[in-house]
């Protein structure tokens, strides 16, 4: 596993977090629109040490948790969840192909959305089968076209070593 | 072997890196609000709030390029089709409840964008591009030319939250418009989100037929009276000889808003239901209490 800190990742990185604020809000119907910090989270926890991917999970998720106050911790959690998973799992699920790794993408996107509903406890019944079966699934499927979309843009800033 | 140990010595710090995120995680959740609530308001007030500078403006910049091609819109219509001259002051109405919103508020309010994030909690809480340099203050109502949004839970300086009506937690004490039947309006839990709420503790006796309009009561000090919250749909459960739950059609979906207005002062006493009027007169159509919009 190669270490992270590369400055064409590190570009690659920020570009995602401020498309995020700058593109996202034009993107339609804010429910299913693409997570671009996601995308940044999940690329350099494959890039990353569990650990490490861990714990930027863990500030990702806290900031997340700064806009919706009423479940702090929530979001927090969902994200160490996911990066520290997709930083343990890549090596054995990922292949060398980006569609397998948008798929991954997704799958941590979903499961993000699937801790954060659990554990923010604010929905409940069809509401919550609703959002976790429809728009993060949704949210999910567009946050992997924008991670295909950066990998076939920019693969080889982006994924490790042994996945370019 | 020093090699196969420093490998085991770094998966254990993993593991232990993930544990304490876990941990600290959790303890967060566990925080009491007075804890939270200003951690997350210094997150938004530094790390943020360049982020939510940026998105504010770029919401803004669509605006401004939505309004101008709605307003290129409406010129060349006036220009060409002088003939449709009602259908087009009709639509001047719509463009102007959504472009020129506080027309009809009056003072006291401020207009502001909804800075909508990812996740599953948004919706229920929304961050607002106004914040306590516009005046915005905590418990200030939120609403939209239709109706009621929510409240504000936490102001910063250049952004606040706002607890819409689709949380678990609000409550908003409701009357049915052109009455005196009171009851507590709330999100229906385990509905679809932002889809229906419930209106209850109705009296018993107090039938409320289905198309009436029920708006804020004025009571409990945050909302004035007259704020459209939703049209009756139903009667959901009763207990018999006491109350009865009816189920509403809320007048504003907070996922799916662009633009609030905080009402920053309202005098007490205040009934806004004239304000509202287009809401009121909308509603009303499918209401056999009130009579329909250009219906003397």
């Amino acid at each position: 596993m190669s270490r992270p800190g590369g400055l064409r990742l590190w570009v690659a990185l920020g570009a995602l977090v401020m498309l995020h604020f700058a593109l996202r809000p034009a993107l339609g119907d804010n429910r299913y629109a693409p997570d671009f910090v996601l995308v940044a989270l999940v690329l350099y926890a494959m890039n990353s040490r569990p650990g490490v991917a861990a714990v930027a999970g863990f500030v990702v998720g806290v900031v997340h948790d700064a806009t919706a106050p009423t479940a702090f911790g929530a979001a927090a959690l969902a994200h160490t969840l996911a990066a520290y998973l997709a930083s343990w799992t890549h090596t054995v699920f990922v292949a060398d192909n980006v569609l397998v790794t948008a798929a991954f993408v997704a799958g941590a996107a979903w499961l993000r959305d699937v801790v954060q509903a659990l554990a923010a406890n604010q929905l409940a019944g069809s509401a919550l089968l609703w959002q976790l079966s429809t728009w993060s699934v949704l949210a999910a499927a567009a946050t992997a076209v924008a991670a295909l979309v950066l990998l076939l843009a920019v693969r080889g800033w982006v994924l490790p070593r042994s996945l370019r | 072997m020093a090699r196969a140990g420093t490998e085991r010595f770094r998966t254990r710090a993993d593991t232990a890196a993930f544990v304490a995120c876990l941990a600290l995680s959790l303890g967060a959740l566990a925080l009491p609000e007075s804890l939270s609530s200003p951690l997350a308001s210094g997150i938004r007030e530094t790390v943020l709030a360049p982020f939510l500078a940026l998105q504010r403006e770029v919401v803004r910049f669509a605006e401004h390029r939505e309004r101008l091609d709605r307003l290129r819109a409406e010129r060349d219509s006036l220009a060409l089709a002088t003939s449709r001259l009602r259908e087009t002051e009709a639509e001047n109405e719509r463009l102007r409840a959504l472009l020129g919103l506080g027309a009809r508020i009056g003072v006291g309010f401020v207009a502001g964008e909804v800075l909508h994030q990812t996740g599953v909690s948004d919706g229920q809480t929304l961050v607002l591009g106004l914040g306590r340099r516009e005046g915005v203050r905590q418990l200030a109502p939120v609403v939209t030319p239709e109706g009621l949004v929510g409240t504000v839970l936490t102001v910063d300086e250049r952004t606040s939250v706002a607890l819409a009506w689709t949380h678990p937690e609000f409550r908003a004490s409701a009357m049915v418009d052109e009455s005196r039947i009171y009851g507590i309006v709330a999100a229906r839990r385990g509905a679809r989100a932002g889809e229906v709420m419930e209106l209850r503790g109705i009296p018993y006796r107090s039938e409320v037929p289905e198309g009436t309009v029920v708006v804020t009561s004025g009571l409990g000090g945050v909302f004035p009276r007259g704020i459209p919250i939703g049209t009756v749909q139903g009667v959901l459960s009763e207990s018999e000889g006491w109350e009865r739950t009816y189920l509403l059609r809320p007048a504003v979906h907070p996922a799916a808003i662009t633009h609030v207005m905080v009402l920053l002062t309202h005098e007490p006493g205040a009934d806004l239901r004239p304000r509202f009027a287009d809401t009121l007169g909308d509603s009303a159509v499918a209401s056999p209490r009130r009579p329909g919009p250009g219906v003397p």
